[in-house]
């Protein structure tokens, strides 16, 4: 019983890291690949 | 089932945790600045912003666009962040290298709405409007979906000129798959009117994530102070700053006939200036389609009845007459420069008389100490309506 609950609150866990995870990526990841551009009057 | 009920719980917790994430965050960063600091500050992250330039655009600010020259030469007395940097006559500074008339459209209609005081002041370049017009690479870097979005958004500007726009920005980005399906998507749903549920639900949503993201890059990766600024602008004796001013261009300006400062000459010019000589011969400003976005920034403008000044940025003869810029290059420029002026009643700030003038450039084409002092004269008038 004691360990069903230990499954399942791992399980949970796992999952919630898994998701905020993917959410904070997606939040902060850039996937425009824009070039750097220098300037340089000449 | 017990693992995916155990993982519907999880990923539950986790969206709540985000979203208290994004309200935390954003509370922290709301209302922040108001001060100079932020107005002068000259940063992608700043330019990028629709938020952090709303914010911080009170009744005694003036909204410049431009480009380098805001960048170069910060620490002179003369540069405005030192000079207008008073509670009731501020600049909020947009603009850097690269930063042309299209960005400035968008940037206009994403902000313009927001400007208390109706005026607006375009510093215009020569070097934009190279035959070849805005640079691609330079303009996918610095492009930005927050504004665009927000001009798309804005129901004072018409379907034509925002057509005219995307357009036009479509062209310069067909290099990039990812911001030209962007824009694709944006262009359907706020031009062509596809899919209002799409508009209502995910690009509402996703208006707010880019407001969000590139305000807070702004707060959390630049420095500001947090002081406001609390005295009142007093007009300085322009004269005598003028005198102040060639002592300032005489001690910087010690090793060539170019009026170019000293660093700047030994660091970029020297090595290859012989190499310089005449290199801008073939120099023609006829044809560019810099004209065409420069039409769209005054359609922008016109649509939400901002008054516009242009502050025509003249040549540095000395350096010109080295490079061989023809003459009548330069003149085909600037007359054409007025009549767009003209034609749309803009108040053109001519400064071609100023070319042969030692210390008002400090290097090659960006504004020097007399420079400075001349249009900041003339930005207090035009936002004290002295005209």
């Amino acid at each position: 019983m004691k360990n069903t609950k230990v499954r399942i609150a791992w399980d949970i866990l796992r999952a919630y890291v898994l998701v905020l995870m993917i959410l904070l990526l997606l939040l902060w990841m850039d996937f425009t690949k824009v070039p750097q551009f220098i300037y340089n009057q000449f | 089932m017990k693992k995916l009920y155990s993982f519907l719980i999880g990923a539950a917790l986790a969206v709540v945790t985000f979203v208290i994430y994004l309200q935390w965050t954003d509370h922290r960063i709301a209302g922040r600045g108001d001060n100079n600091s932020i107005r002068y500050n000259t940063t992608v992250d700043k330019f990028a912003s629709h938020d952090v330039i709303v914010d911080n655009m009170g009744k005694d600010t003036l909204l410049v666009l431009g480009s380098s020259e805001f960048q170069v030469g910060k620490s002179m007395k003369q540069h405005p962040q030192n000079m207008l940097d008073f509670k009731d006559m501020n600049l909020m500074m947009v603009g850097a290298g690269y930063y042309q008339s299209l960005w400035h459209a968008i940037a206009l209609g994403s902000v313009g709405e927001s400007i208390q005081n109706g005026k607006v002041v375009l510093f215009v370049s020569p070097q934009w409007f190279k035959t070849e017009g805005a640079n691609p690479d330079a303009f996918l870097s610095r492009y930005s979906a927050d504004h665009l979005l927000h001009f798309l958004q804005n129901e004072k500007i018409d379907k034509a000129t925002k057509q005219g726009v995307i357009d036009r920005v479509k062209e310069l980005v067909k290099g990039n798959p990812v911001i030209a399906k962007e824009i694709s998507g944006y262009e359907a749903v706020y031009l062509k009117g596809e899919n209002a549920f799409l508009r209502d639900t995910y690009y509402a949503w996703h208006t707010g994530l880019t407001a969000y993201k590139a305000k807070y890059r702004f707060y959390m990766k630049n420095k500001w102070s947090k002081k406001d600024n609390h005295d009142s602008y007093v007009a300085p004796a322009w004269e005598e700053l003028r005198e102040l001013a060639i002592r300032d261009g005489e001690q910087a300006v010690t090793t060539n006939p170019f009026y170019v400062n000293d660093g700047y000459y030994n660091k970029r010019l020297k090595s290859d200036i012989k190499k310089l000589k005449g290199y801008q011969k073939d120099y023609n400003y006829d044809e560019s389609p810099e004209y065409g976005d420069l039409e769209l920034f005054l359609q922008v403008a016109e649509s939400m009845d901002l008054k516009v000044m242009f502050v025509g940025i003249p040549f540095n003869h000395f350096w010109t007459e080295y490079t061989e810029l023809p003459v009548q290059t330069q003149q085909n420029y600037f007359a054409r420069l007025a009549a767009v002026a003209e034609a749309h009643d803009v108040h053109y700030l001519d400064l071609q008389a100023h070319t042969k003038e030692p210390y008002w450039f400090r290097d090659t084409v960006h504004i020097g100490w007399k420079g400075w002092l001349d249009i900041n004269e003339e930005l207090v008038k035009f936002k004290n309506e002295e005209y």
